[in-house]
């Protein structure tokens, strides 16, 4: 019989700029934070699984399942590193190690310590998800992204402003979190009128550069209110965007896709809410289409008649996304997990969206190298 | 930077577009540092990623050629990176 997997606790530091936080602070206050709300300690946990990308390069520490190990009182500990995927990815292997019964309790952390270093060495340390050839062609993410938006963008006939509506939106989502990143309103008009960055993509359409941390308590257990993983899945393209047959769609996400939702044996229209990866604007216009919420090239034109705002049909990154709520890369995918079991156990606060079944997130590292997707549901739902 | 080694050891496929012709499939340009840096689709329908040079404005359908360039910038006492570059013909 299959083993269910059941969130017992969700926890979300502050996403920012946080200069009096280090490494080890985040780890803690979001590990301590999950289990608090699970109502654990470390010494009933089996295993703690760090999902993280810089540590190294930015903070001069790599040996984080250890140092959460330590840290947090919990003897089992390993780091997952999948560039941007890594908090997704981590999740995914919790879940694993409960499957094969070598865990019964699993602490996943997502962490992120970005801002100690200078914007340009932060980005030279982001491209170690890319391939050599786009590293010796002098690209950046927003260069790569932006080979996507242009193509996506002359194909479908799309404007620089259809693509903009996603920080919008995301911004406006962000103002009801109180730990988002950016808590403040933007009209299309400055997303447009922002400076440039890699065209067709200006500042707007990118994420930013943020600290946090965040962590779930996963186990074979849920109460009555417990919320269920129905579903997880990874796949995995090409490192390098030119060997991809498409630059308008993330194939990765399309497979992973079809994988999680025969897992969890539920139809993309039956989704409720999702929480997909918009490191840049154009990503979450794909992620749109490639999840199978609309045909493709019809993304932007859904999302402008509102179907993915918060009171749309399909409210999309109601957490802020990764352009509002923040981008510490490791904890991102964490995040989405956190932020659909806030939604379905009805403890979003302010942006709580009413009769939320099920949730869909979608956690991308690279440019679609790796996509690691995730459905949960209420308890009983199935 | 690269190291001399990985430099040397790169070298057997370095230049393995150089004279080849394609076209340009997508482009970006980087703002901090203004350059451009496109998609090519060579005849075989092979792809690379490479910085489009010598040009001033770029269209999708443009079409170039791979040529020798110096890759970044290197210190005095580090090798200097030559690579396949492409420029519009």
């Amino acid at each position: 019989m299959k083993k269910r997997i059941f969130v017992n606790g969700v926890y979300q530091t502050k996403f920012g700029e946080l200069w009096d936080k280090s490494l080890e602070d985040l780890i803690i206050e979001a590990g301590e934070g999950a289990m608090e709300d699970a109502g654990v300690k470390g010494k009933d946990i089996d295993l703690v699984v760090v999902g993280n990308k810089l540590g190294g390069k930015l903070s001069g520490q790599d040996h984080l399942g250890c140092l959460a190990g330590e840290l947090l009182n919990i003897d089992r500990g390993i780091r997952i590193e999948a560039a941007c995927a890594s908090g997704g990815v981590a999740v995914h292997q919790g879940i694993g190690a409960i499957k094969a019964g070598k865990a019964e309790k699993v602490l996943v952390i997502g962490v992120e310590k970005m801002t100690d270093k200078k914007n340009g060495e932060v980005a030279e340390a982001l491209m170690g998800a890319a391939s050599e050839e786009e590293r010796q062609a002098s690209l950046n993410f927003a260069g790569l992204y932006g080979l996507m938006a242009r193509k996506y963008m002359d194909k479908f006939k799309a404007r620089r402003k259809d693509l903009g509506l996603v920080a919008v939106k995301n911004h406006e989502n962000a103002c009801l979190n109180e730990k988002a990143h950016f808590r403040m309103k933007i009209n299309i008009e400055k997303v447009v009128q922002g400076v440039m960055v890699a065209e067709p993509l200006g500042l707007f359409d990118c994420s930013p550069i943020s600290d946090g941390g965040a962590a779930v308590v996963l186990s074979g257990e849920g109460g009555k209110n417990s919320v269920e993983v129905l579903g997880s899945q990874i796949t995995v393209d090409t490192l390098g965007l030119a060997e991809r047959k498409s630059l308008v769609e993330l194939k990765a996400t399309k497979e992973a896709g079809k994988r999680v939702y025969k897992e969890a044996g539920i139809s993309t229209e039956e989704v409720d809410i999702a929480e997909v990866h918009d490191c840049f604007s154009i990503a979450e216009i794909m992620a749109y289409e490639d999840l199978g919420f609309c045909e493709k090239g019809e993304g932007f034109k859904d999302l402008k008649k509102g179907r993915f705002n918060r009171k749309g049909k399909l409210p999309v990154n109601l957490s802020g996304g990764l352009k509002a709520c923040g981008h510490p890369v490791g904890a991102t995918g964490v995040k989405q997990i956190v932020e659909l079991v806030k939604q379905l156990s009805g403890k979003a606060g302010e942006r709580q969206v009413k009769g939320v079944k099920i949730g869909l997130a979608q956690n991308v590292g690279g440019t679609g190298g790796t996509v690691v997707i995730h459905i949960l549901g209420k308890k009983g739902r199935i | 930077m690269r190291s001399t080694v990985q430099i040397w050891r790169d070298k057997q496929k370095r230049y393995r577009y150089l004279g080849e012709i394609g076209k340009v499939v997508s482009f970006t340009r980087i703002v901090d540092g203004n350059y451009y840096v496109g998609i090519i689709e060579m005849n075989g329908k092979k792809r690379t990623v490479g910085e489009l040079v010598d040009m001033r404005e770029v269209k999708i359908g443009n079409k170039v050629e791979g040529v020798l360039r110096r890759l970044g910038k290197s210190e005095k006492n580090e090798v200097i990176e030559y690579g396949v570059k492409w420029k519009k013909i």
